[in-house]
Formats: structure tokens, sequence, C-alpha cells
């Protein structure tokens, strides 16, 4: 395992993150994943995600921040789960959503 | 004055302002009810028409709540001062629940309301804006969304840009329903299929997380009204879902969260008086 990198997203992103791609908003899923997950997972670290103390999060923005990774291949589908950790201790059901939106995209890549 | 009709005359006003520049004039008759008159000026109707603005202290306690925002992108940023107020009076899982829906309806807006031209007779080019209101009346809270686009009906794929099964989904849909309830069906069928006009199955999810709301809260509704049509959903109630028809088009797509809320505090599952 590599050094992890932690990420809260509501203190180093925004407490309000909303919308799917970068034209949608200033805070959307597809900014998230390009400026906060995949420069540490490219580097070789893993990632620790805490999704506690924003307003909430809809599926555009957490399944293009997540699922968006399987599909954009920065690292391989398989080794996504093993180095994303997920941490939702206000509403577990996030953690749950946001891992089915993986799952969903490597049944895909993998056919 | 109820929040839905409030705010698609203030998105119909504005709009107008907008698409002239401002170079059309528009002025009002301002009304006798002082209620009626302070929601005007609180909901910034008066100032769209260069009325003079009331000092916040001075609103009676029916209105003061009321409030709205509007914009052009997914940016919950006024979503605290819409919602703010409400923050202990309602639990954070509904809380958090209304602002999924808020802000899936927001980028519904940037991503599919404004793709074709809303066919009401103008030629006004539309930025993608949306609108929002909240009210609170009689225990009630009800947030009103928005957009003037094209609606969700037109909104949906084409059978033949459709991914396979669809068109099999939709016919079964609507099958059951004389063509009276058909825009209205359709709506239930863009929130149950849940298929986006994209093609892209990891697409289309945001609907459902906006009616999910109803689910949250004892008492609470969800209202979608889309062009001439309407769907309903109330849980608590014998009819849990009804589909409506209108003879008229509102031209775009108005959702209405409405939820019991509290007079104190409310502790996440507990609830105590001030």
């Amino acid at each position: 395992m590599g050094h992890i990198v932690k990420i809260s997203i509501a203190k180093d992103f925004s407490r309000i993150p909303a919308g799917r791609f970068f034209t949608d908003g200033p805070y959307s899923g597809e900014r998230f994943r390009k400026e906060q997950l995949e420069p540490p997972l490219r580097k070789g670290e893993d990632v620790e995600v805490v999704f506690d103390g924003a307003r909430g999060y809809g599926s555009s923005f957490l399944e293009e921040a997540f699922g968006g990774l399987v599909r954009g291949g920065v690292i391989p589908a398989a080794d996504v789960l093993r180095r994303v950790s997920l941490v939702s201790d206000e509403d577990p059901s996030i953690a749950v959503e946001v891992r089915d939106y993986i799952e969903k995209q490597i049944a895909r890549v993998h056919g | 004055m109820v929040s839905c009709g409030t705010l698609l005359f203030i998105a119909e006003l504005d709009r107008s302002i907008r698409a002239t520049s401002g170079k059309v004039p528009v002025s009002y008759i301002p009304p006798k009810d002082k209620i009626v008159s302070q929601v005007i000026q609180k909901v910034g109707i008066s100032a769209l028409m260069g009325g003079r603005q009331q000092a916040k202290g001075d609103f009676d306690k029916t209105v003061r709540h009321w409030e709205f925002a509007t914009g052009v992108q997914a940016d919950a940023k006024d979503f605290d001062k819409v919602l703010g107020n409400y923050d202990g009076r309602i639990a954070s899982g509904l809380s958090s629940s209304i602002f999924k829906g808020v802000t899936e309806a927001m980028t519904n807006c940037a991503q599919h309301a404004y793709l074709e031209p809303r066919q009401d007779g103008t030629r006004i080019r539309d930025e993608r804006r949306w609108w929002m209101l909240s009210q609170e009346v009689d225990g009630q809270l009800s947030v009103a969304f928005c957009d003037l686009g094209m609606g969700i009906p037109r909104s949906l794929p084409r059978p033949d840009g459709a991914l396979p099964g669809w068109r099999s989904k939709l016919d079964g849909f609507l099958s059951g329903l004389s063509n009276k309830s058909k825009e209205s069906a359709l709506i239930k069928a863009a929130i149950e299929i849940g298929q986006s006009r994209t093609h892209q199955d990891h697409r289309g999810l945001g609907l459902r997380q906006i009616v999910e709301t109803a689910q949250v809260l004892s008492g609470s509704q969800v209202l979608i009204l889309s062009n001439a049509g309407g769907y309903m959903i109330q849980p608590d109630r014998r009819r849990d879902e009804v589909l409506l028809k209108y003879d008229d088009s509102i031209l775009g797509t108005l959702i209405q969260w409405n939820m019991p809320i509290a007079d104190g505090e409310i502790h996440d599952g507990a609830h105590s008086e001030n």
C-alpha cells in the first residue's frame, strides 16, 4: 500500500459540490476528479476520500467523480476500489452509492 | 400566493426583462393587500420593475422566510440563502436530500432543459437559467425550482437514438394510459426508466433522486410539472402517485418539494421545543 492522501471534499474542494461536468458549474464531479483524485493516484499514492461535512451529494457529481475515474483509465479499473477508500460517517449510504457506481463501471470495462 | 405559481410568474417576468435588456418598460400597480405587497418585494418582483425595497426587518412573519434565487449553472452557493434558515428545524438527512434534489435539478437544467428552443413564439435565445423559491406557510416548507426550457417529455430520447430496450419499456408504460395522460406518463417514465437522452447508461439518474425526498419525511410530497403534464408523489396518502394533465403548457419544468416543518429544533431523530 502506498502513501495515503486524505481528501475531505467539504474542506479541500467544496461544501456544496454540484453538477457533473466542468461546464455544469464551478464544483463539478469532473473538476473534483481531475483536480483532487487523479493527481495523487497518478503519482502512485492511494487516496482516502472523506464525504462528511458537505451539504449533500447529487448522483451526477458522485457518478462522474468516481465512475468517471474508472472510465478515464488513469489507473487500472481493477485497482480503483483497492486504492480509493471511502469514508462517510455522517451518511454511510454515500459510500455504498459510490461503490456501486465504481463497480458498475468496472463491470462495463471488463465486459 | 402559492410558491409554484409565484415562481413561474417571476421566471417569465425575469426572462422577458433580460431578453429585452430592460428596453421594454414594465410597471405594476402595487397590490392593496399588505402581505401580497410584501411577498412581491421579498421575492424580487418589485426590484425587477424598479420598485422600492422594504427594509428586511419590516416584513410580516409569514413573509420573512420567502427566499428567492436564480442562476445559470449547477452552483449551489445560494442554497444556504434559500434554505439556510431551516438548519436545525429540519433533519440533516432531509436537508441533504433537498440539496441533492435541487442540485440535480440545476444539473438537468444545465445539460438538458435548453437543448432545443422553447417554442413559445418568441425568438428569445435562452441562457440556461433556473429560478428557485422557498416558502414557509402554516407549518409547511415548500421549495420550488423551475426552468423555462423544452420540458421533460420533449427531452427524452428519440426512439431511433435510445439504448436497446428503452422503447419497449416506454411503450409498456404508456400502454395502460390514455393518450390524454401521455405527457405526465412521460414524466413518470423519465423518472422510473431513468434513461438520459445521451444514450449513456451511467447517466439519467438525477430525476429519481429529485423524487426520493418524498420518502425521507412522513407527510412530504414532490410535484413535477413539465409542459402540460404533471406527476405528484405523496407516499403517505392513499393515492401515493397522481398523474396530472393540464390544458395549457407551462413551457418548461417546475419541481416543488413540500414537507412539514417543526416549530422547534430537530436533532436528527429527536424533536425539542425552543
